[in-house]
């Protein structure tokens, strides 16, 4: 009785109960951990960007890097106002996720040594057909030197 | 003195960063993009699998990177005609995932009744069975 009632449950289930979207930040060897902490001014540093879709159904998605200070930093619902400097786009299947390598540029932000790398993640939403921020972000403070 | 130096290299390599700015995406490529995405979701929901749909757009993505803009509307008209393809499909494969969701919660459920009529019959036969050539005595 319990493993038929367990079963019917099972198979009636909600396919995805919890939505949600992920990004992540990790190193140029695409593992956490040892992240750059000091940078020159103006160089490329490299990095790998993790996305993972599990909405329920496939997702247009956009990566946007950005350079931030504390204050500009964003947060669940707003995203930064600095300037977008690059984008990656990419396009997930539900319960998809991808790790990229992206070679980012790093220079000081108003004379600010601490400045922080931000990406966020934006997704498509064709209700509206513009682009949406997903409240999801990640960042890495670095200190600038020249 | 420090300051202003940072501050025109700042300058400097915004105005560098902006021109290497890789290809700005044109809103109609990504309405476009978002409506195959979008018609592939339906295609999903019914149960087919849309890996290679979702393979072609990003390749279409890729090349739209890339420069190759024709290429990449070329992709999108595959795409297109795919989904097309599917869509015909689609609601065949749906009805038989019904059908089979429909049929496993019918087994599940009668589980429990089988079990309580049948287990006692089937042990009693095979008690039965087991013991035919058994002989009574004194």
């Amino acid at each position: 009785m319990i493993a038929s009632t367990l079963g019917i449950a099972l198979t009636l289930r909600p396919g995805n109960p919890e939505p949600f979207t992920a990004i992540g930040l990790l190193n140029e060897d695409c593992k956490i951990g040892e992240y750059p902490k000091v940078v020159f001014n103006g160089s490329n540093i490299k990095l790998c960007v993790y996305v993972a879709n599990y909405l329920g159904y496939p997702a247009y998605f956009k990566v946007v890097y950005k350079l931030a200070v504390t204050e500009t930093l964003p947060s669940n619902t707003t995203y930064s106002p600095e300037q977008p400097l690059r984008e990656w786009r990419i396009i997930l299947g539900h319960s998809e996720e991808k790790t990229f390598p992206v070679n980012v540029s790093v220079y000081t932000l108003r004379g600010e040594m601490r400045i922080a790398l931000v990406f966020e993640l934006w997704v498509y939403d064709t209700s509206v057909n513009t682009w949406t921020y997903t409240g999801r972000w990640t960042h890495l403070y670095v200190n600038i030197t020249v | 003195m420090e300051k202003f130096v940072f501050s025109v290299i700042t300058l400097l390599l915004i105005l560098s960063s902006t021109a290497i700015l890789p290809v700005v995406f044109s809103s109609d490529f990504d309405s476009e993009i978002s409506v195959l995405v979008e018609k592939a979701g339906e295609l999903y929901s019914k149960g087919l699998n849309i890996t290679v749909v979702l393979g072609k757009l990003n390749r279409a993505i890729a090349l739209y990177e890339e420069g190759d803009v024709e290429d990449a509307n070329m992709l999108l008209s595959e795409v297109n005609s795919l989904i097309g393809d599917m869509r015909a499909l689609a609601d065949r494969v749906y009805l038989v995932n019904m059908v089979i969701k429909v049929v496993t919660i019918l087994v599940l459920a009668v589980i429990p009744l089988a079990v309580y009529f049948l287990l006692p019959r089937i042990y009693l036969y095979v008690w039965y069975k087991t013991r035919r050539k058994w002989i009574l005595s004194r």
